[in-house]
């Protein structure tokens, strides 16, 4: 028969053994969205001293008064720029992270003239998320009903890429919801690394693949209906996950949609993960090593990927190895679907063309080294 | 009868260790036939061969005049394979573990049908035939194991090490089913540590020993190795061994082995009234008997006059050779 049979015979072995162990794998898969998306989001990441730069151009009473409001805040450190160019400037150079523009009419505003105008860099997105609002809510006493811009300044030397690595507008634009890409991510990386690579471990020491391998299956069939199992699975992580998310407030910009982008990438990346596994696996003995390794494997790839915080926050050097880390793309395509709401069809091939090439390498790698440990 | 077995020059090295040395051998059909041996001899590695799990290093395998190198997928549907560790599926019913096996068979879905309900039934499991495997008792995981093994309806069972961890009662049962598999036509290869096993089952057996076939033949054959008369066994204490063998050869003209605190010796057909004689000198040499007696040659007795050591002994010595090998 054919490597697609016998690949078919094999996964439905292993979906057989996971749909045996649902209640263990429903907990193992709900128990850290839970503990993740509770503590990180709920809690808290707390900012104090961000660096705002004011410039009064309306210089009246009201603007004085909004301005020490802004003082007393100690989540704000507040200085006064004399014009906007030199404010962009110091944004620019990163050494503030906010704008805040008190245009002349203030506290009105007129047609096509707000009364603030706020920009920043998006360089920490939890900081944006919780000074911007305060801003927002300074202001607001102030002009009432009145117009407040916010955008995120651009100098127009910064290349369009690392405008869409860190889309900010969103569904309610909160760390959680930041935060909801990356534990999808971690998710699937470490249900890939924790049941795919076990299991290999278990089968080869307690006598399971030899008893496929004397009978007349293509050997390749044994990894790739794993493999495929795998993504079958994960498909299920990512409802799991999803659900969570949702039933704890997050909320997914793009709708049904983009929980359907959110299964393709996620089936895509477990398909990397558990050929990753394999190939850790394929030489080990004992599984305690194996865990050291899946942790050792697993918890970089996760840091790295841009899942807790922004790639554009990490320094040149960890931004240039997160390239060269599945789990970015993933997480990237999540945070345009969670995040932005849109998902740009040249970023999603992007994207899915990067998890394939390394589905593709990864495998091949896998099943190689498979095959010459079975024999 | 024809040979539905055949091993020829068969050697298999792992690095600097050669696990299996030159091995001829031809199993013939409907036959039960044993590989005897300690724990590294080259009992196990020469059967991955034959199921093809590890690649010889020279040599060929027939398997029904077919060479084993050229035919894997044909040779395989003619070969089944039972372990000593029961190897099912934890997680799967009895009846999932079936239908898995048929599936890799490639067994059509109508035979596969009716091979499942057989085996359901040969293992006494219909009863059991929905629940988790991993909750039967090591007996019924045996069972299942071994229909499991038979799912292909193949013309020879390889049995590697099928009673090792085995209690009496579980052994003798195993030892039915051997029996009767055979006697409905199923050639058996089995491997065993056991010499009572080979003894009680087996038509034929080779004892392997360093990877090389040391001997072949019926087990009556084999143990004829051993002397035609009677095994001389004095148990002294260790200081007093060597004087009682070298009194042996000066007075009797016997070669004794001397093992531990064990002396061994053939008595010849004819000689073996010398036992009182020997027994009385003894007594008169004032040398202190801890034990003495004679019995019929056993497989043990030939293992001894073939490597100077005991089964048990080079089981012992042996043990760290497994290390080098891959499959256990």
């Amino acid at each position: 028969m054919s490597l697609l049979g016998d690949s078919i015979t094999m996964c439905r072995r292993e979906l057989l053994i996971f749909m045996a162990n649902f209640r263990t794998n429903f907990m193992r898969t709900a128990i850290f969205p839970l503990v993740i998306l509770i503590f990180f989001s709920f809690l808290g990441a707390s900012v104090t001293n961000t660096p705002v730069a004011v410039v009064n151009y309306a210089n009246n009473l009201q603007s004085n008064q909004f301005i020490t409001a802004l003082g007393t805040k100690s989540l704000i450190n507040a200085q006064v720029y004399p014009n906007e160019n030199a404010a962009l400037a110091a944004l620019t150079a990163g050494k503030i992270n906010f704008v805040v523009v008190i245009l002349p009419t203030f506290p009105s505003s007129t047609a096509g003239s707000p009364a603030v105008q706020v920009y920043y860099d998006n360089v920490q997105y939890s900081v944006t998320a919780t000074v911007l609002p305060t801003i927002q809510q300074d202001a607001a006493e102030f002009i009432g009903q009145g117009s407040f811009q916010s955008q995120e300044y651009l100098p127009s030397s910064t290349p369009v890429a690392s405008e869409v690595a860190t889309p900010i507008t969103g569904a309610n634009g909160n760390y959680e919801d930041f935060l909801f890409s990356g534990v999808i991510g971690m998710i699937i990386v470490f249900g890939s690394i924790f049941s795919g690579g076990i299991a290999m471990i278990t089968d080869r020491l307690g006598g399971n693949i030899k008893s496929f391998l004397i009978t007349p299956i293509n050997k390749s069939a044994i990894l790739i209906g794993r493999v495929i199992s795998g993504a079958i699975q994960s498909i299920f992580s990512v409802i799991i996950v999803v659900i969570i998310g949702l039933l704890l407030g997050s909320t997914i910009a793009m709708g049904i949609v983009g929980i359907v982008w959110i299964v393709i990438l996620g089936m895509l990346l477990s398909i990397v993960m558990t050929s990753i596994a394999a190939i850790v696996a394929a030489r080990l003995k004992n599984l305690q090593a194996y865990t050291i390794f899946g942790q050792a494997i697993g918890l970089p790839l996760w840091f790295i990927s841009g899942g807790i915080f922004p790639v554009t926050s990490f320094p040149p050097i960890l931004q240039a190895i997160s390239k060269v880390d599945p789990l970015t793309y993933a997480v990237q395509g999540f945070r345009y679907v969670i995040l932005q709401g849109s998902y740009p069809l040249t970023s999603a091939f992007a994207d899915i063309g990067i998890l394939l090439i390394f589905g593709a390498i990864t495998t091949i790698i896998s099943i190689l080294l498979f095959k010459s440990t079975i024999d | 009868m024809a040979d539905v077995i055949r091993i020829e020059h068969l050697v298999k090295k792992f690095g600097e260790f050669t696990a299996v040395n030159d091995v001829n051998l031809a199993v013939k059909e409907g036959e039960i036939f044993g590989l005897l041996g300690p724990n590294g001899a080259g009992k196990t590695t020469t059967i991955n061969m034959l199921l093809t799990l590890l690649t010889p290093t020279s040599g060929k395998i027939f398997i029904s005049n077919m060479e084993l190198s050229k035919n894997h997928a044909k040779a395989k549907l003619l070969m089944g394979l039972m372990t000593q560790e029961t190897v099912v599926e934890a997680d799967l019913t009895g009846r999932q573990n079936l239908d898995l096996f048929t599936r890799l068979y490639h067994l059509p879905t109508a035979v596969a049908k009716r091979r499942i309900k057989e085996a359901l039934e040969e293992a006494d499991l219909v009863e059991f035939a929905d629940v988790k495997s991993g909750k039967y008792s090591g007996g019924m995981q045996r069972r299942l194991g071994l229909v499991k093994a038979m799912i292909q309806e193949p013309k020879i069972l390889v049995l590697d090490e099928p009673t090792t961890g085995l209690d009496v009662q579980n052994r003798t049962t195993m030892w039915a089913r051997i029996k009767e598999l055979n006697k409905r036509g199923t050639t058996i290869i089995l491997t065993t540590q056991y010499l009572e096993e080979a003894d009680q089952l087996c038509d034929r057996l080779g004892i392997i020993d360093h990877g090389k076939v040391i001997a072949l033949g019926t087990p009556s054959e084999i143990k004829r190795i051993a002397g035609s008369g009677r095994i001389l066994e004095i148990v002294v204490k260790a200081d007093e061994t060597a004087k009682v063998a070298s009194l042996l050869k000066s007075r009797f003209g016997i070669i004794a082995t001397v093992r531990g605190d064990k002396v061994t010796a053939v008595l010849e057909k004819g000689k073996e009234s010398e036992f009182t004689k020997i027994s009385a000198l003894m007594d008169k040499e004032r040398i202190t008997i801890l034990s003495i007696g004679t019995h019929l040659p056993t497989l043990d007795d030939v293992f001894i006059k073939l490597t100077g050591t005991g089964m048990r002994d080079a089981a012992g010595a042996m043990a760290g050779g497994r290390a080098n090998m891959r499959w256990r």
